[in-house]
């Protein structure tokens, strides 16, 4: 097979083949050896000095952003974690101020509302564990007092003879005697 | 051919200028990867370089570069055959591109296609080559060196020279009588 191949051409054309093979390969190197390579640039030269500056300037501050926004988050977490806690108490201290105020109301009107007013805000407010105790203690005093009024206006109503709170049985009483 | 008649005398700016074509035009075709030859070039003109001063002028200057080129070709192909796994990809040109170089010296338009064909076949049967035939090959029909020159450069025997040149040159009949 080779042989016959051989045979089919000849030294001429083998010779002339060749030849423009030589060209082909003259032509590309010139060709390649004309066209300008992009050298590459020493690693100290690939960023300037400027532009070095400005890439560290703006990597701290991408840095700085990031610990703001770290810090933020953390803060916003203890203090939603701190209201959590603080909520049931303030709730219970408002319950408890409440109570309190309401006999208060029926016995001394005016005392009563000015008390309550200040329970109710201790309530909204409600947000400082210190104020909740202050209002817990400030409401369990006032019971106190509420307690030996009302046993100071009994003791007088004993000596006056009939109770106050027993006057409608006592005319009552009177009434169906006289009757 | 030069010849290197005062090596001491010429600089190595002058030798270099000279002889550079030649030796990346070699490393272009025997490769086909511009970027690869222009390397191997300037590696080959460095290790001259480097190498000047205890060139004796025992053969031509032409010779000893391409000794140098060529080893260092070896080299490339001992390490792309190390490195076939990790990278696969080549800058090479492929070899119907490499057949469009052409010098405009043909005289119409069906003398260009009938040539570029051959050289295409050309191209074809090279690729085709072992190593050393391709070598031996090129010096011979591009270079145009003499079958001694070769010998020189590729560090041959003149019969084991001839021996690869006679077997590349079968190839490429082939090639052109089997189209």
């Amino acid at each position: 097979m080779r042989e016959r191949n051989e045979k089919q051409i000849g030294d001429e054309e083998l010779e002339q083949a060749i030849g423009y093979f030589r060209q082909s390969v003259t032509a590309w190197s010139e060709a390649e050896a004309g066209r300008t390579r992009a050298l590459p640039q020493p690693k100290s030269n690939r960023f300037p000095v400027w532009l070095t500056w400005s890439m560290a300037g703006t990597v701290a501050a991408a840095c700085a952003v990031w610990v703001l926004m770290l810090a933020g988050g953390q803060h916003a977490g203890r203090h939603g974690a701190m209201q959590a806690a603080i909520a049931p108490k303030a709730a219970m201290s408002a319950a408890t101020s409440t109570q309190a105020a309401t006999p208060a109301r029926e016995m001394a009107p005016a005392a009563a509302s000015q008390d309550g007013t200040q329970t109710s805000a201790v309530a909204t407010e409600g947000l400082r564990p210190d104020a909740a105790e202050a209002g817990r203690v400030q409401a369990s005093s006032r019971r106190e007092d509420e307690d030996e009024q009302l046993l100071a206006g009994i003791d007088s109503d004993i000596a006056q003879g009939t109770p106050r709170a027993l006057a409608p049985m006592a005319g009552w009483m009177s009434d169906s005697a006289n009757q | 051919m030069a010849t290197n008649d005062a090596p001491e005398q010429a600089g190595f700016d002058a030798v270099a200028r000279e002889y550079r074509p030649q030796i990346y035009r070699f490393l272009l075709s025997s490769l086909r990867d511009p970027e690869l030859a222009e390397t191997l070039t300037q590696e080959c003109l460095l290790k001259a370089h480097r190498n000047w001063a205890g060139f004796r002028g025992d053969s031509q200057v032409l010779t000893w570069l391409l000794r140098i080129a060529i080893n260092l070709q070896k080299d490339q192909w001992r390490n792309r055959r190390l490195q076939f796994w990790r990278q696969t990809t080549t800058h090479a040109v492929d070899v119907s591109e490499a057949g469009n170089w052409l010098a405009s010296n043909a005289s119409s338009p069906e003398q260009q296609v009938a040539a570029r064909e051959q050289v295409k076949l050309v191209w074809r049967a090279v690729d085709k080559l072992s190593g050393r035939q391709r070598t031996v090959f090129l010096l011979r029909h591009v270079e145009e060196m003499e079958i001694a020159e070769i010998a020189g450069a590729t560090g041959l025997s003149e019969g084991t020279v001839k021996a690869h040149l006679s077997r590349a040159m079968g190839r490429v009949r082939a090639e052109l009588g089997g189209r």
